[in-house]
């Protein structure tokens, strides 16, 4: 399998505090890759850096063979690599529909369009979209009345309609009930399977980790511990030491 | 420039900055604390200066001439951090979850109240204040006089200055001041008293700016302009300094005293203009201003929704036709005023559809809306009045000279947020108002133009009124349908969510200057119209009141409606064409009603009648 996302020697300091140090991995085409630590470890800030929220200090980021390292998550998000956030962002003020709607809208290039009736565009394939990730029901719903878990598997929605070759999502499953979890991580994996996308992924729950993931990449305090397969990564000295030492494998934000 | 004036016209520079600070860093304090634009601080330190006008006096004769003097200054700047206190139980404390345009509202009412209550109280004449005993003289600097009172106010500030960093540093009122200003909800959760607190942060706030203004009265008599003179330059100094920095208000005052005693050498009349360029300058350069910490990025407008904008019922649809029939009757049974009143009444409909444009849909927050309104009732009156030209040719000039004017300065601002674009909107709609103002032989200057009357077809009000219908109420149902349209949608998701609609490919900033360029359009034309509807035009068009005006508007007839502001601002334009002949203190009916609609209904009249009718969605 060829390289598809590849970053090399990324790091991003923010005052005193080395929040990425000299970070490099290479994700293959359609790997599940998963990245774990203790909070504060440097995910989010990695996730950030390679979405074009966040300019990395040094290093490289590439993706199919392009450097992403100074795009903005615009352009980001139109080379390919669609993303779903820690903090749960959807619209609010619009339908579970039209959430994923405004998405197909933008990646039409009509988002300067002053006269078609937003509401009519891409409504089936929208439809099919939210379907496919079982909140098909809440069409008509607002986002602004949804329970977590619901808007979750909506931003999921946005985040496919561009069909992107790269997944990458920050704690997909924060906030949600472990029976739900596993539910829609089982869902993201079949689909991204079947669709022969890429998954990056953070997550605390560690039966969700080892999984759903291929590979496993071990974060802390910015430096890449620890790389592998789950088992490898599971057996790990120096993994089973930083978790231990911050209160356990168990899943800690229950 | 001899040595000599260059330092007296430097040291009256310092003088004025002191001042400034003093007036100013009450207002960057509250703000810092309670996240609340107070309009009403200009309001504080005209009472301040009007309470000394009416304790020193007396005090000077009862006790003696010194204490008299500065207990009666020291006691103005007590009664009124009570009123801030006054205002902060009884106002501010239910307002502080509405979004911070109500608040501003809100506290806009309360400049209204209060303008009326001084000339109640103290009638319309200047008061003219004591002199400063001890300080009646004037000390030789280089050969030149200056007056000890200058020197005095040379020396308040930084003292001021020294008194606020003393009572932050070594008092708990102070460490939990400051600590709000870093992170408000992180005190609240460590179980401050948020109440106690607030209150006491407006009792500081103002009884400084009363201190301020009450310092005022040996210089000049106590006016009723005092309030909106000081908060335009009061929020000039605070937005430089950064909003709730107490030394970057500090160094803004240092700035803008000096800028102003050296401009005025250049251009007597425009210190503000100044003021006001140096603020658009340091915005840009450095947003958040000199001394302010980059505003946290919110990951969603206060205006966020959560009501989606359904299609229109069948219903909603047939009443909207039978009212635009019925409207379309009246030339058949009212009188020649009425129509008059209904053809501004259409006229401000779209100037407030224009403004919901940006407010409604994109969150964006514009505070001088009046500069594109303006902007096309001068371009359509200029044609008229100077070159004669047609006047459809003139009401198309409208939109499109206020459209020009509207990209342009979007270009520079569409990418701030928050309040630091709706001072920036202020800015650019006050320098429009100093060049409408100034530049008397194009303008007319404060009398404005005369004589912008329809053609020959068009002069009989009944053909006006259909005209405007047709212009004004084709465009309000253009922005309707913008609304409904992808363009709407993606002002909608930049409002709602700025790094989510980054992350799908929409340009956030680019949206908001389309959207800021055609809401100037839309704003132009209803000036247009309204130029032709009046057959004069003068600089208030472009005032603060005007943009106030509009405001009230919106947000009277909703945000979160498609047509609301439409309803917004026939209720707001009657009320006031019903009230102003019948009382003289209509700015007191005012005032109190936009204080009572921000109370009652924030999501305004037919966001109120919605949700009457249209119950709220449950959670499923």
């Amino acid at each position: 399998m060829s390289v598809q996302l590849s970053v090399q020697g990324l790091c991003k300091r923010f005052g005193g505090v080395v929040a990425s140090d000299d970070v490099s991995f290479d994700l293959k085409s359609e790997e599940h890759l998963a990245v774990i630590g203790p909070n504060g470890a440097g995910k989010s800030t990695l996730f950030k850096m390679i979405g074009g929220q966040l300019r990395p200090d040094a290093g490289q980021i590439r993706f199919d063979g392009h450097d992403i390292t100074k795009a903005g998550p615009r352009a980001v998000w139109r080379s390919g690599l669609g993303q779903t956030f820690q903090i749960t962002a959807t619209f609010s003020s619009f339908t579970v529909r039209e959430n994923v709607q405004i998405a197909l809208m933008s990646l039409n290039r009509q988002t300067r369009n002053l006269w078609a009736a937003a509401h009519e565009l891409h409504r089936d394939e929208a439809q099919g979209l939210i379907d496919a990730v079982g909140i098909g029901d809440f069409a008509e719903r607002s986002c602004g009345v949804l329970a977590y878990g619901d808007l979750k598997r909506v931003e999921l929605a946005i985040a496919l309609a561009s069909r992107p070759r790269l997944l990458m999502m920050d704690e997909p499953t924060a906030g949600m009930a472990p029976a739900e979890r596993r539910a829609l991580m089982d869902l993201v994996t079949k689909m991204a399977r079947r669709e022969g996308m890429g998954i990056l992924f953070t997550e605390h729950d560690m039966d969700i980790v080892f999984g759903h993931a291929d590979r496993v990449l071990v974060l802390d305090q910015g430096c890449i511990v620890a790389q592998g397969s789950p088992d490898a990564v599971r057996a790990d000295a120096k993994v089973q030491e930083i978790y231990l030492g911050t209160g356990g494998m168990a899943d800690e934000r229950v | 420039m001899d040595f000599a004036f260059f330092i007296l016209q430097f040291l009256n520079g310092l003088a004025s900055a002191s001042s400034l600070f003093i007036a100013a860093c009450g207002l960057s304090i509250i703000f810092g604390v309670t996240r609340i634009v107070n309009f009403a601080h200009g309001s504080f330190y005209m009472l301040g200066a009007y309470f000394a006008v009416t304790l020193a006096p007396r005090l000077m004769e009862s006790i003696n001439p010194f204490l008299g003097f500065w207990g009666g200054i020291l006691a103005a700047a007590m009664i009124v951090g009570l009123l801030g206190v006054l205002m902060e139980m009884l106002l501010l404390r239910r307002i502080y979850h509405v979004p911070e345009l109500f608040q501003l509202l809100a506290t806009f009412g309360v400049v209204l109240i209060v303008q009326d209550l001084v000339v109640l109280i103290w009638g319309p004449e200047d008061i003219l204040g004591p002199r400063a005993p001890g300080l009646k003289g004037a000390v030789n600097i280089l050969d030149q006089r200056f007056p000890e009172y200058e020197l005095f106010l040379v020396a308040a500030g930084p003292l001021i200055l020294g008194a606020i960093w003393l009572l932050f540093r070594k008092t708990r009122f102070g460490v939990l001041v400051r600590a709000a200003t870093e992170d408000r909800e992180m005190t609240d959760a460590l179980g401050i008293n948020q109440k106690l607190l607030f209150t006491g942060v407006l009792f500081l706030g103002a009884s400084l700016a009363g201190l301020a203004g009450a310092l005022q009265i040996p210089k000049e008599p106590a006016n009723g302009f005092m309030d909106i003179n000081m908060i335009a330059e009061a929020f000039v100094v605070t937005v430089i300094g950064g909003m709730g920095s107490v030394p970057g208000a500090f160094l803004a005052a240092l700035l803008i005293g000096e800028l102003q005693a050296f401009g005025i050498l250049l251009f007597a009349k425009s210190t503000l203009v100044l003021a006001f360029l140096a603020m658009a300058v340091v915005l840009i350069l450095r947003p958040q201003g000199l001394l302010g910490k980059p505003a946290a990025n919110t990951e969603h407008s206060e205006f966020a929704s959560s009501i989606p904008l359904r299609p229109w019922p069948r219903w909603l649809v047939l009443a909207w036709l039978g009212a635009i029939v019925v409207f379309a009757c009246l030339p058949f049974v009212v009188d020649s005023f009425t129509l008059k009143l209904a053809i501004e009444v259409m006229v401000f409909a779209l100037f407030a559809m224009s403004l919901n444009l940006l407010i409604g849909l994109g969150g964006v927050i514009s505070f001088g809306h009046a500069a594109w309104f303006g902007v096309g009732a001068y371009a359509a009156g200029l044609l008229a009045v100077h070159s004669h030209s047609p006047m459809l040719l003139a009401l198309a000039a409208a939109p499109l000279a206020a459209g020009v004017a509207a990209a342009l300065v979007g270009a520079f601002i569409a990418r701030l947020s928050g309040v630091y674009l709706a001072m920036l909107t202020l800015a650019a709609a006050q320098l429009i108002y100093a060049i409408a103002f100034q530049w008397t032989g194009l303008t007319g200057g404060d009398d404005g133009l005369v004589g912008a009357w329809p053609d020959a077809w068009a002069k009989s009000r009944v053909v006006y009124f259909y005209l405007t219908l047709a212009l004004a109420g084709g465009a309000v149902f253009a922005l309707r349908h913008i609304a409904y349209a992808p363009f709407g949608y993606v002002l909608r998701a930049g409002r709602d969510g700025p790094a989510r609609a980054e992350a799908i490919g929409i340009n956030v900033a680019a949206a908001r200057w389309v959207a800021f360029t055609i809401a100037g359009m839309a704003a132009g034309l209803a000036g247009g119209l309204y130029t032709f509807s009046k057959g004069s035009i003068d600089p208030t068009v472009l005032s603060i009141p005007t943009s106030v005006d509009v405001l009230a508007m919106t947000l009277l007839g909703g945000v979160h409606t498609v047509l609301g502001p439409v309803f917004g601002a026939a209720a707001l334009h009657l009320l006031q064409d019903f009230a102003m002949p019948i009382t003289d203190h209509w700015r007191l009916i005012l005032g109190g009603g936009i204080i009572a609609m921000v109370l009652a209904f924030p999501e305004g009249l037919v966001g109120k009648l919605r949700s009457w009718f249209m119950p709220a969605e449950e959670t499923p």
